[in-house]
């Protein structure tokens, strides 16, 4: 099983779109997938058509126990694609628990216990730094960060590799990061000058491919479905088919490394 | 990130540093594990590093222990030529086959720059750390050039160049005195040491892109 985090500080860069299609095609590729919905926005549980104020199965109740994390998970439409379920009540829990030792690790040690259930868990980040994003980055194998290929995005992005700096310092583990450039349109000078502003500051952190300007991506999200099962042939199906594969090979690469 | 438990909280007036230093104790509070041995506090924590280099130092280890090394630390170790060698597994960024498929280096290059190879749809030079530390009379004398020795390429430096390997062996967790470190007035300042017990030497990648840079190891 692995573990993907898509986070950034800053938001409105595609994070929810970004998991859901990561999740999409990771399903329909056969792999059983669930995805994690961590902002209290609930976003991505709207998107499988659940809705944040009323879903009773949901990931606010992995924080306060007593619940086993396989009673908390819902399915969607998409077959072997769950989803673990975002909650309003998210929004209290850095005031409830603050600092308190050890509650950054509750996802990690949730997560763990399905492994034999998924293949992939894709956990879709609140944009702030707290108790919700901490507990991403620590249970999580692979980072993947969204960033919008514009100039403004490109500052949130050094905020975000600052904090996961420091988030890996107290892990005593790195994080593997991926940049993924987002919502590019190369028909704007600005969008062609941002993309090279990221790769020149970020370098090979950053994915060669780019998540394009996409109709289609807006329209699946009003459809409630990943891309790859509303317009397969699409640009941004196409590109996300691609960041799929790059995540499978970097993971081949590692495993035989580790093997 | 507010709470009464919090052992430190900003003041009117703090400085970046303050900042750091809350935020920092607020991760280390939350990804304590129960019951592991954990140094919380930014104190602690340098207590603990502080220890780390006494033991080093009695262990006759020198002064360029790098700061990632005060942790248990993981490395590949591999064969190059008739060397063992290994590189933190921290600073790996990928792995290439090389096929055989080479693209030579440009006339009048380094000996030990073998040559440039596709990671990611990129050209990435890849250097042999055999004829790095072979003495250059030697290197002619060498049996197998190192094309044809080598067959993995592992990518560092955020992919700006990879290091020749003949065949992975393992990776393996070391401590800080598992490794007699280099002296500040090294001439391979491009080895961070030895690890003791298996005469492997671990490469220093962030030397090594100074010495590509400066040897103008680029495609």
């Amino acid at each position: 099983m692995a573990i993907i985090a898509v986070s950034n500080q800053k938001g409105g860069v595609g994070k929810t779109t970004t998991t859901v299609n990561l999740a999409g095609f990771l399903a329909k590729q056969g792999r059983r997938t669930l995805a994690v919905d961590l902002d209290a926005h609930g976003s991505l549980t709207a998107y499988f058509g659940y809705d944040v104020e009323t879903i009773e199965k949901n990931v606010y109740r992995l924080f306060t126990g007593a619940t086993q994390t396989k009673d908390l998970i819902s399915s969607t439409q998409i077959p072997l694609l769950d989803i673990l379920a975002s909650s309003s009540a998210l929004v209290t829990l850095d005031k409830h628990l603050g600092a308190q030792p050890g509650k950054g690790l509750v996802l990690r040690d949730a997560l763990t216990a399905l492994k034999q259930r998924y293949d992939y868990i894709i956990v879709d980040c609140p944009p702030v730094l707290g108790i919700l994003m901490v507990n991403a980055l620590a249970a999580c194998d692979r980072l993947v960060v969204p960033v919008q290929t514009e100039v403004m995005a490109l500052r949130g992005l050094d905020r975000m590799m600052h904090t996961l700096q420091m988030v890996k310092q107290s892990l005593r583990r790195e994080v593997n990061t991926l940049i993924v450039p987002t919502m590019y349109d190369r028909r704007t000078r600005a969008g062609v000058e941002a993309l090279q502003q990221l790769r020149s500051r970020y370098g090979a952190l950053v994915w060669d491919g780019v998540i394009p300007e996409d109709t289609y991506l807006r329209e699946a999200s009003k459809n409630h479905l990943p891309v790859a099962y509303m317009a397969e042939k699409s640009k941004g199906a196409l590109a996300y088919a691609l960041l799929v594969e790059h995540i499978r090979n970097i993971e081949a690469i590692q495993e035989r490394v580790s093997a | 990130m507010s709470d009464s438990t919090h052992k430190k909280s900003l003041e009117p007036g703090a400085d970046i540093d303050d900042f750091r230093n809350v935020v920092g104790d607020y991760l280390n509070s939350l990804l304590a594990e129960a019951g592991a041995n954990t140094h919380n506090t930014r104190a602690e924590q340098e207590k603990f590093a502080a220890e780390i280099k006494h033991d080093a130092r009695t262990a006759n280890v020198s002064r360029c222990l790098p700061p990632w090394a005060q942790q248990a630390f993981q490395v590949v170790r591999f064969t190059a030529g008739e060397l063992s060698m290994a590189v933190p597994v921290r600073d790996m960024f990928g792995l290439v086959d090389t096929g055989g498929a080479w693209v030579p280096p440009r006339a009048g290059a380094p000996d030990w720059w073998v040559g440039t190879v596709s990671f990611q749809s990129r050209l990435t030079p890849v250097i042999d750390p055999y004829f790095l530390v072979l003495p250059a009379q030697f290197r002619a004398l060498a049996v197998r050039p190192p094309a044809s020795r080598i067959t993995k390429v592992i990518v560092t430096a955020d992919g700006r160049f990879g290091v020749g390997v003949d065949t992975i062996d393992k990776v393996m967790t070391l401590s800080a005195t598992d490794v007699a470190w280099r002296g500040n007035n090294s001439r391979r300042r491009w080895l961070h040491g030895t690890v003791r017990q298996h005469l492997c030497a671990i490469l220093d990648t962030e030397e090594l892109d100074k010495l590509v840079v400066e040897n103008n190891v680029v495609v």
